[in-house]
């Protein structure tokens, strides 16, 4: 296998955000959508020698991830809750459909956590960062850590997710880009 | 333009979302999640929103800076041993084919050699498969169904063509005689077979036991296990032929073509009703079809090639059950079931090797378009009500399809290098390219089903996945028994007459300590050291309790049955319910209910044996059609003594996994 150029290498390591956040919205937890995400850089890896340099990369890769998912649910989905295999294709479809705002996104979205009282903060800090064993931290061991009732841990925590999808929007908006890709 | 949208979020969306990331969300409401965000499209954006605060949270904390490097390092290792073996579901054709399509089904001209896959270990990519030049022009179509033609079949030359003939039911001897003998091909097949053994150091089972191979025989060809008195006959039959003589009663008889019947409308049209179908009016059509061994060339060509409403051409039912969708579904059930391919996009992305345009997409929506024109409507019945029916549209032309560019295309009718561009008839052209195509798919395919229905695993499995990504245990043994298989006319009955005098259909399904470790399971190349075991399937399960207590099979009443069984994944259309139902702790649960206690009633009508055992023998005999063996004489002989004893017994041998299995 040739190794791939550095522009590939450029590439690749910018997708990653990217890839994702799009394997999320199609399975829903994140600890899924790394695995997923593991595979789908094997792949691309794999595959790099038949990118064709100059085309659109970040195509090629979401074509190669969704892949991926498929694979994915086919293997691992089955015996456990999941979405349809009608919403999946829906959201690859309107995921596809984002030009690449995420960076966008990103950056407005520390702005928006920067903003959240520091109580939230902290919150989200515990929620998400990944446990001494690397994985994910729920509301539930949070809650636990805080000697809070489980149920107001959670209730906020959806409250705060709420404000910074809508912060994330008013910003968005404020610079002029339409908050996804749709062009409305 | 449309003004941007508001920046609120609706609360229950959030909310359930929430619920979702934090794993507290139920079926229901993870249905109701999807039918907020697929019917509403702000939904669906402030869905995306939410799902890109929660990833690049989750993302930007650490969870994976630290796992999508260690990926690079493992990137060059083989690629997941299972990455051929996934198989798509089919409610997703329509979007997959928008991305990619199909890679190889739909390729004109050469299969590549799939040797640079074996030896990456790779998964099939379409850049593995580099498309050639066709290397001949397709065979001169000839009135539908096509007979091979004689550049590809020279042995086929000496003989003047013979169409099978519906009326006798007999193959044609002469093209026989022209192609290897029965029991030439037998013998090759056994010493195909023997040299994998040899080569790799392991001894086959020994043969079946007489009652083994009996209860097999009669599940595979005739849908249920032998009654008593059929096992009785057998037994205590010493002639040197008489399973030989066996199979000539069940190849002949009408059990054999219902239950042909019975597995192919499942393989066509599945189990559960479905709008317009009339299953049991397809069922009876193939049954009719397979007792008068009519080739299957022919009933394939009129699966596909049928119209008219369903209770004239029962064939038609095929596409009635798949039309929808823009015939979407009917584009990738007629690959997988009839030429066992699948609409399986591999890759979905240009193909740099072949300057960018050969887009595999295309290659689906040509096929496609030989469905195009055709609607289902309905019709007044004669009996009144009305009934589903094939029906030419006026609709001619090219299909339109969007490419992955948003591009719009329109494309012909194209298959193996043909374009058709008139609007009728396009499905009989079909029917006809298929058959004529040198790559001999639809026979293939059904061999390799029928070898996989007697033998529990296909030469190639999944049994419709053929293809260059995935090549046969056999090869050779698959090539010959396609050879003599359309050489005969597409001969049904030839073909199982011959699979069933191999060896391999002789030994026995149990694993001895040296062959443990030949299983069919997924990913292994099975070596058939033995007849590997089948689970019943839910037809098979209740007519063998019915044979066992001497009760006549009624289809209707298994029918009924069977519907309790049938799981439909909503959305998945056209597609879950195709896959054998062998949920065993569902079908024991059924079976302890009615129809279980009609097999242990002591009925009138019952054999006695079955009805009032009088000993261990009685009971083994019917139930499992063997003898106990000596340790289950000593382990059992105390309940024999109690009262009910053996009635009992009845009841739990009809629940052992030996009832539920074909040996």
């Amino acid at each position: 296998m040739p190794e791939p150029d550095e522009q590939f290498l450029r590439d690749f390591t910018a997708s990653q955000r990217r890839l994702f956040l799009t394997i999320l919205s199609q399975v829903g937890r994140p600890a899924d959508a790394e695995e997923i995400l593991q595979n789908a850089n094997l792949a691309i890896w794999r595959k790099a020698d038949t990118f064709e340099p100059g085309t659109n990369f970040n195509a090629w890769s979401a074509t190669v991830a969704t892949y991926e998912v498929l694979k994915w649910r086919e293997k691992r989905g089955r015996d456990r809750l999941r979405f349809s295999d009608e919403f999946v294709a829906a959201v690859a479809r309107e995921a596809e459909a984002d030009p690449g705002l995420w960076e966008e996104r990103r950056r407005v979205l520390e702005r928006c956590v920067e903003k959240l009282p520091r109580k939230d903060r902290d919150l989200l800090t515990r929620r998400y960062t990944p446990g001494s064993d690397g994985s994910e931290v729920q509301g539930k061991e949070v809650a636990e850590m805080l000697g809070r009732p489980v149920n107001a841990v959670y209730q906020s925590l959806g409250r705060i997710k709420k404000t910074l999808a809508e912060c994330v929007r008013r910003e968005l908006t404020q610079l002029g880009a339409p908050t996804t890709g749709i062009a409305t | 333009m449309n003004a941007p949208p508001p920046a609120a979020i609706p609360s229950d969306l959030a909310d359930a979302l929430h619920a979702l990331q934090e794993d507290r969300l139920d079926a229901a409401g993870l249905a109701t999640l999807e039918r907020r965000v697929l019917g509403d499209p702000a939904a669906m954006r402030a869905y995306l929103d939410l799902t890109a605060v929660h990833g690049a949270l989750a993302y930007d904390a650490g969870t994976l800076s630290s796992s999508a490097l260690p990926a690079l390092t493992l990137a060059k290792e083989p690629a997941a041993p299972n990455a051929n073996r996934w198989r798509l579901p089919l409610a997703l054709a329509a979007s997959l084919a928008l991305l990619c399509g199909l890679t190889f089904v739909l390729r004109p001209g050469g299969v590549p050699e799939p040797a640079d896959l074996a030896a990456t270990g790779q998964g099939p990519t379409v850049d593995g498969v580099e498309p050639r030049p066709s290397p001949v022009e397709p065979a001169t179509p000839v009135t539908p169904p096509s007979r091979p033609t004689r550049e590809f079949f020279p042995e086929v030359a000496a003989v003047p063509p013979a169409p099978s003939t519906p009326a006798d039911g007999q193959a044609d001897d002469r093209t026989i005689a022209a192609v290897v003998p029965r029991g030439e091909l037998v013998a090759q097949i056994d010493a195909a077979l023997a040299r994998g053994w040899s080569e790799a150091e392991v001894e086959p089972s020994p043969e079946a036991e007489p009652g083994e191979w009996l209860r097999r025989a009669w599940l595979d060809f005739a849908g249920h296990a032998p009654t008593p008195s059929d096992v009785d006959r057998f037994l205590a039959d010493e002639r040197p032929d008489r399973r030989e003589r066996e199979l000539d009663r069940l190849l002949s008889g009408d059990a054999f073509a219902s239950h042909l019947a019975e597995r192919w409308t499942t393989a066509l049209v599945g189990r559960a009703p479905r709008e317009g179908v009339d299953r049991s009016g397809l069922r009876d059509h193939l049954t009719d079809q397979f007792a008068r061994n009519v080739g299957w060339d022919f009933v394939a060509a009129d699966l596909i090639a049928a119209t008219g409403d369903v209770k004239q051409a029962p064939a038609a039912n095929f596409l009635v059950a798949h039309v929808n969708n823009q015939a979407v579904p009917a584009t990738a059930v007629t690959s997988r079931v009839l030429l066992g391919t699948q609409v399986q996009c591999m890759q979905c992305h240009d193909h740099p090797q072949n300057g960018g345009t050969e887009w595999s997409q295309e290659r689906f929506w040509e096929l496609n378009a030989f469905f195009k024109g055709t609607d289902v409507v309905r019709r007044p019945a004669s009996e009144g009500g009305r009934v589903a029916a094939l029906e030419a549209s006026a609709e001619g032309g090219p299909t339109f399809f969007e490419d992955r560019r948003g591009v719009m295309k329109a494309t012909f009718p194209k298959f193996a290098g043909e374009t058709i561009e008139a609007a009728d008839g396009r499905r009989e052209k079909l029917a006809e390219l298929l058959l004529s195509d040198d790559r001999r798919l639809p026979a293939k395919s059904f061999v390799n089903r029928a070898w996989a229905h007697l033998f529990g695993a296909g030469l190639v499995n999944p049994v419709d996945d053929l293809g260059p990504h995935n090549p046969a245990s056999h090869p050779a043994v698959l090539d010959a028994l396609t050879d003599r298989f359309v050489a005969t006319g597409y001969d049904v009955r030839d073909l199982y007459a011959t699979l069933a005098a191999t060896r391999l259909y002789r030994l026995s399904g149990a694993a001895t300590d040296g062959n443990a470790f030949d299983t069919p399971i997924a990913g292994k190349i099975p070596l058939f050291t033995r007849c590997y075991p089948k689970p019943l399937t839910v037809e098979q399960t209740f007519d063998s309790l019915a044979a066992v207590s001497g009760r006549p099979i009624d289809p209707a009443a298994r029918d009924e049955w069977v519907a309790g069984f049938v799981r439909r994944q909503a959305n998945d259309e056209n597609s879950e319910d195709l896959a054998p139902v062998t949920d065993i702790p569902r079908a024991l649960a059924l079976m302890n209910g009615e129809a279980m206690e009609d097999a242990l009633a002591v009925a009138s009508s019952g054999s006695s044996r079955w009805a009032e055992p009088e000993d261990l023998d009685d009971v083994f005999l019917a139930a499992l059609s063997r003898p106990p063996t000596a340790w289950e004489r000593r382990r059992l002989a105390p309940l024999v003594r109690t009262e009910s004893g053996l009635q009992d017994l009845r009841w739990a041998l009809l629940n052992s996994g030996e009832f539920a299995t074909v040996p």
